[in-house]
């Protein structure tokens, strides 16, 4: 059976504006975006651009706009008729590839390790398993920014709500029991209290990793805190 | 062109290369990471789903000890392993994966939130290795990275490594090429870490990531290291056998699994009765290629892997990454069972170095998969992971020793322009085959012919198409250097072929059945002639072959 899919695309050494280009592929499934891709690359388009490492959804590279969903489209199963644009809200490098740079800037700022005043008396330590459950969700963050390209206020608050990826980045040591920092008044510094709590950025994570959940819970915490 | 300035640049940014830069910059080294694709999000270590093992007073099952993992992981390797890296792995990893936990991580406790729960696999006389849901490689990444920022280690990454600077037999830099702008990156050191991983991608099946292409052991090579072990290949037993990019692809845990033929033969109850699934990769990896051999295999040319006997729920809730790559590929392993055919997962093999994880070159260090020696012919499940600790720490350690007392280095940039004439050279040429092909001859003639069964003839078949495929030129089609990723995959090309060769050259001299080599013309070991490692150097005409005895006679587990 026949595919077609439409890829934006967009070269900044060549043009002003992006556009969309078209290809025809063999639709044999099981087969996924990341193969449709890989295809019209070797066919029909070698310099296609776009990111990818893993093939199984662990580097978080290859995140992108597929029929209007954000996914990873090493995971994500193709259809027939597709339209693939890069994530949304963050500056393109060349067609599908994001520039990543501008949220790299950002880490930082969040501290993203271990900070506690003293080492444990025992170890292994022992942990409140129920933190731990959280600690757990929000590390399995792979950094794919499809919840960056979904989040609504990201879009309209770009250096005031720190957006749904950061802020489950930074969830990983809110929740982590060892931990000593002020993280709640880094996640109201972030703008957490900013979330609207539509859930767009749980819907389309990759890795279960809920966002939006985990945002609720540090929303409060910021709130009772330092608010 | 850019150029940067540091002690020790560590060449590799999954688990060993992170491991060894913490090591470095513990002791008071000037380190930086020279990464290919990005930290946390490139190498194998960001994808492993196991465990580590590790024997400590603290949480070891009754019975067990250091010791007996030293024996397990021996008779894994069939006993031509370095018998002191294995004394440093067993000694050194309770410690690390503590370490890690002050670094950041946290592992899988039981109900007390105290004891660390502990896995078992192929192999293992005991449960001994600390784990986190099915992402515990991700988790150790998320530490390292994490106190790597913390000591402001620098991290240089979309920059590949392509060559090692030498004078007067010592290191005096590094040369790579940029990914983002096709600029080569001159770094002045005294001292490098390999740490480039494996080479997955030489094989049609692999579960490794797509930027594992040999680059480790064409660095070691080139730098005038040599290789051992290189006939030592692991499969893992069940990889996807598709879509097309899954191809490989880690399709299961055994140890959640059970194996079937077509004709509905639970088959490993013939090739080890006692501990079936559980037996070590090579015998099940065998087992199935010999099944398919045989004509029992399944229409895509594999087994079924079945769960569908496990409790509901229980596969989501153990492997929920695994679970949820079923569920998009439209299977449900309560109800489905998965096609699967065995999957390069490991190399055995790498560069010689000591327990120190110091090469015979002045200033080169390895660390990870990219040194051979610890597993011999096979590896135990779980090791891996602590090698990758073990390895980066004592790498780098021994790396900040080394460098502490020589003065700044300096390379000659007349080296990084004469990568830049290379990467024009390859940009202007119009004849020849893109590396997307001459890689898809490569993987089909190694899986053919390289792969779970080999022989005289199938190894000097692979060597030819080798031979071919390097006198093939290497065609881009993309011309300008921006984002250009044929041109990196030309670039990796070369270490693929080389890596290749080696294993292929490796496997033909070792004219018996050891670990995960399998030589159908000599199916039985032979300790008479073969208690010895093989080594493989770069001379005047190509690689060269040698052997030395592997230091420990007979066989007494």
């Amino acid at each position: 059976m026949k595919g077609q899919v439409k890829i934006l695309r967009f070269n900044p050494q060549t043009d002003a504006e992006s556009r969309f280009q078209s290809f025809e592929f063999e639709f044999a499934p099981p087969m996924t975006v990341l193969d449709v891709l890989n295809l019209v690359r070797e066919r029909f388009a070698p310099d296609l651009t776009y990111a990818g490492c893993c093939r199984n959804g662990h580097c978080g590279l290859c995140g992108a706009v597929v029929n209007g969903r954000e996914a990873l489209t090493c995971r994500q199963a193709a259809e027939p008729e597709m339209e693939i644009k890069p994530l949304a809200g963050v500056r393109v490098l060349k067609d599908l590839l994001i520039d990543r740079e501008q949220y790299e800037a950002r880490r930082p700022a969040l501290r993203l390790f271990l900070e506690r005043q003293r080492a444990p008396a025992f170890e292994p330590e022992k942990i409140d398993m129920e933190a731990f459950e959280l600690f757990k969700k929000a590390s399995r963050c792979i950094e794919c920014m499809c919840c960056m390209s979904a989040c609504p206020v990201v879009k309209k608050k770009p250096h005031i709500f720190a957006g749904p990826m950061p802020l489950t980045l930074l969830a990983r040591h809110f929740f982590d029991p060892r931990d000593g920092m002020e993280r709640a008044l880094m996640a109201k510094d972030e703008g957490v209290g900013e979330c609207i709590e539509c859930g767009l950025c749980s819907s389309v994570c990759p890795r279960n990793a809920d966002p939006a959940g985990l945002i609720r819970l540090m929303k409060k915490a910021a709130a009772g805190e330092c608010g | 062109m850019k150029r940067y300035q540091c002690d020790v640049l560590v060449a590799g940014g999954g688990g060993a290369g992170l491991m060894a830069a913490y090591g470095a910059a513990l002791n008071n080294a000037s380190v930086m990471v020279a990464i290919k694709g990005r930290a946390q999000r490139s190498g194998a270590t960001v994808m492993a789903p196991g465990a580590i093992s590790a024997v400590d007073d603290r949480w070891k099952k009754e019975g067990d000890s250091r010791e007996l993992h030293f024996e397990d992981t021996m008779e894994g390797g069939r006993f031509v392993n370095d018998r002191d890296m294995v004394k440093v792995l067993c000694e050194r990893s309770p410690e690390l994966v503590l370490e890690l936990e002050r670094m950041g991580a946290l592992f899988q406790r039981e109900d007390d939130g105290a004891s660390y729960s502990l896995r078992i696999d192929g192999g293992h006389s005991f449960p001994r290795c600390p784990f986190l849901e099915d992402r515990t490689g991700k988790e150790m990444l998320k530490a390292m990275a994490g106190a790597l920022r913390k000591l402001h280690v620098p991290l240089c990454e979309e920059v590949m490594v392509t060559r090692i600077l030498k004078r007067g037999g010592r290191v005096t830099g590094a040369v790579g090429v940029s990914a983002v702008t096709g600029e080569a990156v001159i770094f002045d050191c005294s001292t490098v870490i390999i740490a480039a991983g494996g080479a997955g991608m030489i094989y049609e099946n692999s579960d490794n990531p797509t930027d594992l292409t040999g680059d480790s052991y064409g660095l070691a090579l080139g730098a005038g290291a040599p290789l051992r072990d290189m006939e030592f290949v692991q499969f893992y037993p069940v990889g996807f056998l598709q879509p097309p990019s899954m191809k490989g692809i880690f399709a299961g845990l055994l140890y959640y699994s059970r194996l079937y033929n077509a004709a509905g033969e639970r088959f490993m109850e013939r090739y080890d009765p006692e501990r079936l699934e559980l037996s070590t990769r090579d015998r099940v990896s065998m087992a199935i290629a010999e099944e398919v051999r045989q004509g029992r295999g399944t229409p895509g040319g594999g087994v079924y892997m079945d769960m569908t006997y496990q409790e509901p729920g229980f596969i989501a809730k153990m492997t929920p990454a695994l679970h949820s790559t079923y569920m998009n590929m439209g299977l449900d392993p309560e109800k489905d069972r998965i096609e699967v055919a065995p999957t390069v997962h490991h190399f055995m093999g790498g560069m010689v170095v000591d327990a120190s994880w110091s090469s015979n070159v002045p200033g080169l260090f390895g660390a990870g998969e990219a040194c051979g020696g610890m597993h011999g012919a096979n590896r135990l499940s779980q090791n891996a992971l602590a090698e990758i600790i073990v390895s980066g720490m004592t790498a780098g350690e021994s790396a900040a020793r080394y460098s502490a007392n020589l003065p700044p280095s300096f390379a000659d940039p007349a080296e990084a322009e004469s990568e830049e004439h290379k990467v024009r050279a390859l940009l202007s040429s119009e004849a020849g085959e893109t590396p997307g092909e001459v890689r898809e001859k490569l993987r089909k003639t190694m899986g053919e012919n390289g792969g779970v069964f080999r022989s005289k003839e199938s190894l000097e078949k692979a060597l030819a198409h080798i031979a071919e495929l390097k006198a093939t030129p290497l065609r881009i089609r993309q011309k300008d250097t921006a984002m250009n990723r044929e041109l990196i995959e030309a670039l990796e090309t070369e270490n693929m072929l080389k890596t290749a060769e080696a294993v292929a050259r490796s496997a033909l001299a070792r004219e018996e059945s050891r670990g995960a080599h399998f030589r159908e013309d000599f199916p039985e070991a032979d300790d008479g002639r073969f208690m010895k490692n093989f080594y493989v150097a770069e001379g005047k005409d190509g690689l060269e072959v040698y052997s030395k005895s592997a230091g420990m006679k007979g066989a007494s587990a």
